[in-house]
């Protein structure tokens, strides 16, 4: 029934669905894990506070999209829409302009949400023209959206650039502007090409799994705190299988091999 | 209350269901499963491409308001609602494969984004003048591991010292790929619990549930 080769892929989904809901209900009776201090995420409220002293707006972009909620980036946009709504609010709440620029039509239309819901929690009004203004849909073509977005932040001279989401080719262009502008950088992506240009243009960088508990850390849901715990004994699990592989294949018992291929 | 909440029920419960039915068509081979997974996907094609309509509908709009107030950089927004509607007429009209609409992409919009793209090379340099200084410990040990895998690129590394490429492959194929394949088993993770969040339900922004 299970096609050659895809059971173990159903075990594992199997276990890491069984594992989430064990620790959602976990911290749904009040066992609240601890989430280590994420700099980057902290960061942004000195960034958008930094912008709102100098009277000079952020931006919030999530990058390429390659392929909108379709493509293989699809989890981290659905992280950057959470980010998108906290900076609204934070803006909001402290009284700076933040912009936004997408790239994807269908990401457009959560940005649009996400935008709005923060601008509500941050006790904003007139939410219908400002989400119209700020949040512009660019074009789907990338290098279309990077000189927008380039030409965007050079016209307004904004002081806080927030990049997370799913980056390609973009992501030192858009650092290194920020950078040239003199603007506060932080970044974030799960793509292991475009960290190291973060790395080297932004103030603060997000790296890799650090974007999926930025969900957790900034709105302490039940349902994201539980899957981070999930998620870290996951990966131990995933050490120890590791280990165990090697060292029972180097004795010559390739049986967690024999099981992952099932 | 209770229409808005049937209003994010109601495709939270579709969203569920069909991304559990592609799961259930990887996993099993059978031919009304993969006949509905097939229907499914060529939907989300057309559901994408009525969100690029949507897409064009918003920046022609953002746009003309711009050109009728005549506010700052209305002369730019001209040109791009002139390109937009030429290529547009062009494009139905004419078909994509027609000679003037390939003329119009290989001769204009085509160079245009390669340019765009060469012009990284200029933003790594700046980006790498910057970067590599030796301010800390880190800083120094990018520093040193940029130099030597430039030098294992550079066909000059070679002349200089042959133990350059071989240094370099160490830096790249070691510490680099032993890191990357770190990033990329936690990434993995977050990404398949991000989805479980998304099937089960508790991702309340998809559905415009985001301030629950």
């Amino acid at each position: 029934m299970i096609i050659a080769g895809r059971m173990s892929v159903l075990i594992v989904i199997v276990s890491l669905y069984i594992l989430s809901y064990f620790f959602i209900r976990r911290v749904k009776e009040g066992d609240l894990p601890q989430i280590r201090k994420i700099e980057g995420l902290d960061a942004i409220t000195e960034a958008v506070g930094r912008a709102t002293e100098m009277g000079a707006p952020v931006l919030f972009t999530p990058g390429y999209c390659s392929r909108g909620l379709s493509g293989t980036g699809a989890p981290d946009i659905i992280v950057s829409m959470s980010v998108l709504e906290h900076c609204s609010e934070v803006a909001e709440r402290m009284g700076a302009h933040l912009m936004t620029t997408i790239c994807q039509p269908d990401v457009f239309l959560l940005a649009k949400d996400a935008y709005k819901t923060g601008l509500l929690k941050g006790g904003g009004v007139d939410t219908y023209d400002r989400v119209q203004k700020d949040v512009t849909f660019i074009s789907s073509e990338q290098f279309s959206y990077v000189t927008g977005t380039l030409g965007l932040m050079e016209r307004e001279k904004v002081a806080a650039n927030i990049f997370i989401g799913p980056y390609a080719a973009e992501a030192l262009m858009f650092g290194e502007q920020g950078s040239r502008l003199g603007a506060i950088n932080i970044g974030g992506t799960a793509s292991t090409w475009q960290l190291p240009f973060f790395i080297a243009t932004c103030n603060y960088t997000i790296i890799g799994e650090e974007m999926y508990a930025m969900g957790a850390y900034l709105t302490k849901n039940p349902a994201q705190l539980g899957t981070i715990m999930a998620e870290d004994y996951s990966k131990l699990a995933m050490i120890l299988i590791l280990i165990s592989g090697f060292i029972l294949s180097n004795l010559g018992f390739p049986i967690i091999e024999q099981i992952l291929g099932m | 209350m209770g229409e808005i909440k049937m209003r994010r029920k109601v495709p939270m419960v579709i969203l569920s269901a069909a991304g559990v039915w592609i799961i259930i068509d990887y996993l099993i081979s059978y031919p009304v499963i993969q006949q509905v997974s097939l229907t499914l996907r060529n939907w989300s094609v057309i559901i994408a491409g009525f969100t690029l309509m949507l897409g064009a509908i918003s920046t022609s709009i953002l746009h003309g308001k711009k050109i009728i107030s005549k506010e700052q950089g209305w002369g730019y927004s001209s040109i791009l609602m002139l390109v937009l509607l030429s290529t547009l007429i062009i494009g139905i009209v004419l078909t994509p494969t027609h000679p003037a609409y390939e003329f119009l992409y290989f001769n204009a919009f085509f160079p245009m984004t390669t340019t765009t793209y060469s012009l990284l090379c200029f933003f790594i340099a700046s980006a790498a003048y910057r970067a590599f200084r030796t301010r800390n410990v880190d800083a120094t040990i990018l520093l040193v591991s940029a130099i030597l895998v430039m030098l294992r690129n550079a066909p000059i590394g070679q002349v200089i010292w042959s133990g350059f490429p071989a240094i370099g492959d160490w830096v790249m194929l070691v510490p680099n790929l032993a890191g990357k394949r770190g990033i990329i088993i936690g990434v993995a993770l977050g990404s398949i619990y991000t989805g479980i969040r998304v099937l089960s339900g508790y991702e309340k922004g998809l559905t415009g549930g985001g301030g629950e």
